[in-house]
């Protein structure tokens, strides 16, 4: 079994890319350790929950930072929580297919880019440019209100968009840092070792004056 | 109705040689409604399937099996099927199917011995070729394409063992994949950026057609040298008729799709068979209820359909409504409530409205009106390659180690072919 899509490079040729279930295993494996690695377990958890028939991985992330949600779909007032938690989906055939992101219906981020059923807004699936990483660092940086993130222009909850504005215009947003969501740097190089032998000092050169 | 009675001392010794063969003809148009004659006066038994419809504008370019103005408004293939059954030897049979190929799987094409694709838009033939490639190699029919353009004419046979279909489309042509490129739709492609009227005629579609019957009675013979080959008539002032072999191309995406390593057989035919049914099959076979059996996937027109609808919004008033379909068979008018598509309402765009979540996998606690629904009218389409995965306690598929795939098939999905009128 493989899965295909077209793909457009970034000289606007399409072509038809296939991978195969391998492939897609592979690609989902690397990009869950990659965001397991990137954040930083004090703020944000990623929980691997049963997959349910029809998904090849379903994950859990929490973020514990102060946040805001709605608890219906008529509801427009903006709740405080200390933490918020997103359903991630990937379903066979990733990254080709893309994947869903979803809050509690009645727990979900008060956000321009949620919409009142609960479901997050992600941008437009592009094969090979969105991944599970792009996905989960535009929602973990959501829950904590950062206007870098918020698209005004595409949104799924528009009653939410001054409430949005007005905070971040206060200072309120983000309600953390969004660095403190990383893990440390890693050391970009091992630390140096030391040298087995000791320099040895070439002889001095004929015919010069030292 | 009265059949013609040959007088087989005056006809090609070989003939009896066609007489256990099927032909399955994609697209009963210009080149089609020829080949159908020629097929059944050569001894053959041919089945087409199209989903279009004679008009009068047609009578320029199809052939003559086709009566005018009677026939205007019928549908092309069940027309010309209806209209070869006088000319059919004794023991021969035509079967015209009202259906796209997006109905069809792998399977649907076993029981041919020569599938040729007289289609006129290259998304088809791109779906042909991923389903014909999808065929494990002993079931798999031999290709014969053709074409037309001005007065030229083209055919090209192959067994997909040096080359596939899509070797033959250049991947530029891809671009405006779904513009049909003759005889009726747009009549116009584009040539460097320079959109051009399509022309073509009766004589041309008819040479096709010709050189196409020439191709696949040789080959029938056992001439050496037909397979993969590749025939060109051009029509004065350069009159000439030219055979060439050609290439596989360089990574190509039609070559890498292969067959599944194994296939299971399940009995019945998906037309017939409930959700319910195949899942108590499965269950035998495998002597597990824990498993689930993928939706199936249709990569047609550059996008994947891989999902079954249960519950949408009216795409005009947002209010939730009951669709119980495929993706790949769900058009925008489909996503209207009784209301507003009594009101002639007109459908807005998808990203308007949020929308419910499709099911990817029918598992064995589905709700029961998914569960009595046939495997066809789940979007499996006729001839399907299922697929069957258990989980065996995985978490998810990163335990790979855990995951089981199995493919299934329905043993009677081919035989269907000879009997079913729509799709």
């Amino acid at each position: 079994m493989s899965y295909s899509t077209n793909y457009t490079d970034e000289y606007g040729h399409t072509r038809e890319v296939s991978i195969t279930k391998e492939d897609s295993a592979e690609a989902l494996k690397n990009d869950y350790l990659e965001i397991i690695r990137k954040y930083d377990p004090r703020y944000v958890t990623i929980r691997r929950v049963q997959a349910k028939p029809g998904e090849a991985m379903h994950l859990s992330v929490t973020v514990r930072a102060p946040s805001h949600y709605l608890s219906s779909k008529e509801d427009s007032s903006p709740k405080a929580c200390a933490s918020m938690t997103a359903d991630i989906i990937c379903y066979p055939g990733y990254p080709l297919k893309s994947v869903s992101a979803a809050y509690a219906s009645d727990h979900y981020l008060a956000s321009p880019n949620v919409f009142r059923s609960g479901r997050a807004c992600i941008d437009t699936w592009i094969p090979f440019t969105s991944s599970l990483t792009t996905v989960v660092d535009k929602l973990v940086r959501d829950m904590i209100h950062d206007p870098g993130v918020t698209r005004y222009d595409s949104m799924a909850n528009s009653g939410m968009e001054n409430w949005h504005r007005d905070g971040v215009a206060a200072g309120r947003f983000p309600t953390i840092q969004p660095k403190l969501l990383y893990a440390p740097e890693m050391t970009a190089l091992p630390p140096r070792r030391t040298a087995v032998k000791p320099p040895v000092t070439p002889p001095p050169l004929p015919g010069r004056n030292h | 109705m009265t059949k013609v009675v040959y007088n087989t001392l005056k006809l090609s010794e070989y003939r009896p040689l066609f007489h256990n063969l099927r032909v399955l003809i994609v697209g009963a148009g210009a080149v089609g409604t020829h080949l159908m004659e020629k097929f059944a006066k050569m001894g053959l038994s041919p089945d087409a399937i199209d989903f279009d419809f004679f008009t009068l504008e047609n009578a320029a370019k199809h052939g003559c099996l086709v009566r005018t103005p009677d026939d205007a408004g019928r549908n092309k293939a069940e027309c010309t099927s209806d209209r070869v059954q006088p000319l059919l030897d004794d023991g021969c049979s035509s079967n015209g199917i009202d259906g796209d190929l997006c109905k069809l799987g792998p399977e649907a094409f076993s029981d041919y011995d020569y599938v040729v694709a007289a289609v006129d838009n290259f998304d088809a033939k791109v779906l042909l070729n991923e389903l014909i490639r999808r065929l494990p190699e002993k079931r798999r029919p031999n290709i014969i394409m053709d074409g037309t353009h001005d007065e030229m004419a083209q055919s090209v046979i192959l067994d997909n063992t040096e080359f596939c279909i899509r070797c033959l489309i250049d991947e530029s042509w891809m671009k405006d994949s779904s513009i049909r490129t003759s005889c009726t739709g747009p009549q116009i492609r584009q040539t460097g950026g320079v959109n051009e009227i399509v022309r073509t005629s009766n004589l041309a579609s008819s040479m096709a057609a010709h050189l196409s019957a020439e191709q696949l009675r040789a080959s029938v013979v056992g001439d050496d040298g037909v397979m993969n080959c590749r025939l060109t008539y051009t029509a004065y002032p350069h009159l000439e008729l030219s055979s060439s072999r050609p290439m596989r191309k360089r990574n190509c995406p039609g070559c890498a799709i292969h067959p599944p390593a194994q296939i299971e057989w399940l009995h019945g035919s998906v037309m017939e068979v409930t959700l319910k049914d195949a899942m108590e099959q499965i269950s035998a076979f495998l002597g597990t209820t824990d498993f689930e059996i993928s939706v199936h996937r249709l990569n047609y027109r550059k996008v994947v359909h891989a999902g079954f609808i249960v519950d949408d919004v009216c795409r005009s008033c947002g209010k939730t409504i009951h669709v119980m379909r495929h993706e790949g068979r769900v058009f925008p008018h489909d996503l209207l409530c009784e209301e507003c598509a009594g009101a002639g309402k007109q459908p807005r765009p998808a990203s308007e409205f949020t929308h419910c979540d499709p099911l990817h996998a029918f598992s064995y606690d589905c709700e029961e009106p998914v569960r009595s629904m046939t495997l066809y009218d789940l979007g499996y389409p006729l001839g399907a390659h299922i697929e069957v995965i258990q989980r065996n306690g995985a978490l998810d598929f990163l335990d790979t180690g855990k995951i089981k795939r199995t493919v299934f098939a329905f043993d009677e999905d081919h035989l269907r072919m000879h009997e079913v009128r729509k799709l």
